[in-house]
């Protein structure tokens, strides 16, 4: 797929990547709301001026508080608590006598007009917010911007009414969207909301799922690349916008959206089929999750089960680790609900470039050869073994398996196989309820355990291929740094020799075989991966379907035919080609979307 | 004068609700109420301040109450933090 940064090509479309905030698919005109962000000028003021600024600046708080109270009033029926919660707090902020004083302060003490002093505060408590490290806390800094420019428009007695205006369905393009221009939305025929700003939890957000419409935000320019009536297709599953697309992107996204609104429907019947190719062979979907609302998700696209379980999700926010009880809360309602399906929990992932507060704080020369997971887990030794409880008591019914991260060799498996021990037999002496017979796998990521499966696979009961490590560690590729990320595939000849060897030694070792990494989410992939043999492969419940569809319409045969004609090629680029080729032969529709 | 040190349990700790939940309670008060969390403080009656220390799920808040009705005021504070902010 081409990918522009931002430059326009004169009729090309435009691809823009921002935050999934909402899923689903839209393809609409654009409605640009560009409400003009308030740069004002320092304005000095003399002395006798400055009573009159801070009046001038009190009746503007109040004001912006009235307008507020109402879209509160009015949200608080249609919306969820999500969004009332969050107006609440911004009520809460223009009650804030210690912090208004500050602008009040800086009107006497610096002799700025209100407009000034207001923009001078409110910016730095934004900028200040945009440093913290707690997602929640950050995109908060949007509330406070949306607040400045409220108080701006009071002093400058500019209109504040609903300045939304639709009128036929559009997709929403602004910068940032304030609580009062949401209220309005509820009430117009909104396809999708994209934004310049924003994260997971800020505002839009929440309204955008609240809305039951898609949404992808932080955009950082989208507002300067489209002009008012540019088609759009909003990819809220993916986070991207396309502007000005093609004919036949357009086709194909729509063919997308109505395969994703059939979808539920659809799936929620074919879920209790089983997935296997046209010549019969079963292939297992599992789905990787972090949270335990996505819960929900997996049902609707018939998940065959739960095949990565990322715990770093209940780790980090927090600055203590989730107790043993806890996590047997979380993962024993995750096994419930899954059973008698399967659910692979990978115990603590962090490191790298995911840190937790108050534990690993120093930076690193090299976070990525680090200590992270495993490493960092068999230091805490108290930690895991609360985690490795929490497993086995949730192990009651006997679906839940263990999954380790990084591990590098031997010695690792051996050290949590003690572990293990122990935390059976504290649970013994503690008399509670746990089963102790589980499954124990690891990742294959590190080039060191591809060499040495053959070995490995005497010792442990699976192997699941994460491919973005085992990518980045056998080419020594960075994909984040965008100098070198074009040299990064899980298409690299390399990459695909030593998913056969894993694979191979797991067979020779009869034990199972599959991938939780994004190659098992690529649908580019997935006839390679057949024909290597894979049964199980795991990936984002957003791609299931589509996954799953391919399955569905490929013979093994075939997929062994064209298995032969890469398996010999050296060059990434040329096994690129035959693998589009192939794709674009057997799936023209998805080949466009992809 | 008095001080107390809380931990913040409930799931996202002092985020918005929790935080305009206490700042009404701190406002019915006359007393200076001060919140610290590593090493910064916060005026217990500014629900910017709160925002800013970031308290999340797991961590200590210290609580320093002084004034004619301190002792009142930390009772309120105290039955409101205990009870993780009436969440579930």
């Amino acid at each position: 797929m081409k990918k522009t940064n931002g430059v326009r090509s004169k009729r090309g479309q435009v691809i823009l990547e921002g935050i999934p905030a909402s899923p689903g698919i839209s393809v609409g005109p654009c409605y640009l709301y560009s409400e003009p962000s308030w740069q004002p000028e320092p304005q000095v003021i003399t002395k006798d001026q400055i009573e009159d600024q801070i009046n001038c600046f009190r009746a503007a708080v109040e004001k912006a508080h009235g307008q507020l109270q109402k879209s509160f009033d009015q949200t608080q029926k249609q919306l969820g608590d999500d969004v009332a919660e969050i107006m609440q707090m911004q009520l809460g902020i223009l009650e804030d006598r210690v912090f208004l004083q500050e602008v009040e302060d800086t009107i006497k003490g610096k002799q700025y007009d209100a407009t000034y002093a207001t923009y001078v505060i409110f910016r730095q408590k934004k900028e200040h917010f945009l440093q913290m490290s707690n997602e929640y806390f950050r995109d908060r800094a949007y509330d406070i911007q949306n607040l400045k420019e409220m108080i701006i428009r009071n002093i400058l007695g500019r209109e504040d009414a609903s300045k939304i205006s639709i009128g036929d369905p559009a997709i929403v393009v602004a910068d940032n969207l304030s609580p009062t221009d949401t209220v309005s939305l509820y009430r117009q025929k909104v396809l999708g909301l994209t934004t310049n700003t924003g994260g997971k939890t800020s505002h839009t957000a929440i309204v955008a799922r609240s809305l039951g419409v898609p949404a992808v935000v932080g955009l950082k320019k989208i507002t300067e690349m489209v002009k008012p009536g540019d088609m759009l297709v909003l990819d809220g599953n993916h986070g991207r916008v396309i502007i000005n697309p093609t004919k036949a992107t357009v086709a194909a996204y729509k063919e997308q959206r109505r395969i994703f609104l059939n979808l539920e429907e659809k799936l929620l019947k074919e879920s209790t089929r089983e997935t296997a190719t046209k010549d019969g062979k079963r292939i297992y979907l599992h789905a990787n999750i972090e949270f335990e609302d996505e819960l929900s998700h997996l049902l609707k696209v018939g998940a065959d089960g739960i095949g990565l379980f990322r715990t770093e999700g209940m780790f980090l926010n927090r600055s203590d680790f989730p107790s043993e009880d806890e996590q047997t809360q979380v993962y024993s309602r995750i096994a419930e609900k899954m059973y008698p399906n399967k659910v692979v929990i990978r115990t603590l992932d962090i490191g790298g470039d995911k840190g937790i507060p108050g534990y690993i704080t120093t930076k690193e020369e090299n976070p990525f050869l680090g200590w992270r997971a495993i490493r960092f887990w068999l230091d805490h030794k108290t930690g895991f073994l609360a985690q490795l409880k929490a497993i086995l008591r949730a192990n009651v019914k006997g679906n839940v398996q263990i999954l380790l991260p990084m591990v590098s060799g031997l010695g690792e498996i051996y050290q949590v196989k003690e572990l293990i021990d122990e935390a059976k037999s504290t649970l013994e002496k503690e008399g509670k309820d746990f089963r102790g017979e589980i499954e124990l796998g690891i990742m294959i990521e590190i080039p060191s355990v591809v060499v040495m499966a053959d070995i490995l696979a005497q010792e442990v009961d699976f192997f699941s291929i994460g491919t973005n490590d085992l990518v980045q560690y056998t080419l020594a590729v960075d994909r984040g740094n965008e100098k070198v990320a074009n040299l990064y595939s899980h298409f690299h000849p390399a990459v695909l020799r030593m998913i056969k060897m894993t694979i191979d030694a797991g067979r020779a070792a009869n034990i199972p075989v599959g991938m939780c990494g994004e190659m098992a989410g690529d649908p580019l992939a997935i006839p390679v991966l057949l024909a290597m043999g894979f049964e199980y492969l795991s990936a984002s419940h957003t791609v299931i379907p589509e996954i799953k569809k391919i399955i569905r319409e490929l013979s093994l045969d075939e997929c062994n035919r064209f298995y032969q004609q890469i398996q010999d090629i050296s060059m990434t680029g040329d096994v690129i080609e035959i693998v589009k080729d192939f794709f674009r032969t057997n799936f023209p529709e998805m080949y466009k979307m992809n | 004068m008095i001080k107390k040190v809380f931990t913040i349990k409930n799931k996202y700790g002092l985020h918005a609700r929790p935080a305009a939940l206490l700042v009404k309670t701190t406002g019915k008060f006359k007393s200076d109420i001060q919140i610290a969390k590593d090493g910064l403080t916060a005026n217990g009656k500014s629900i910017m301040g709160i925002m800013t220390l970031v308290a999340e799920s797991g961590s200590e808040i210290e609580i320093t109450v002084d004034g004619e009705d301190k002792a009142e005021a930390m009772t309120a504070i105290a039955e409101l933090i205990e009870n993780n902010f009436f969440e579930e």
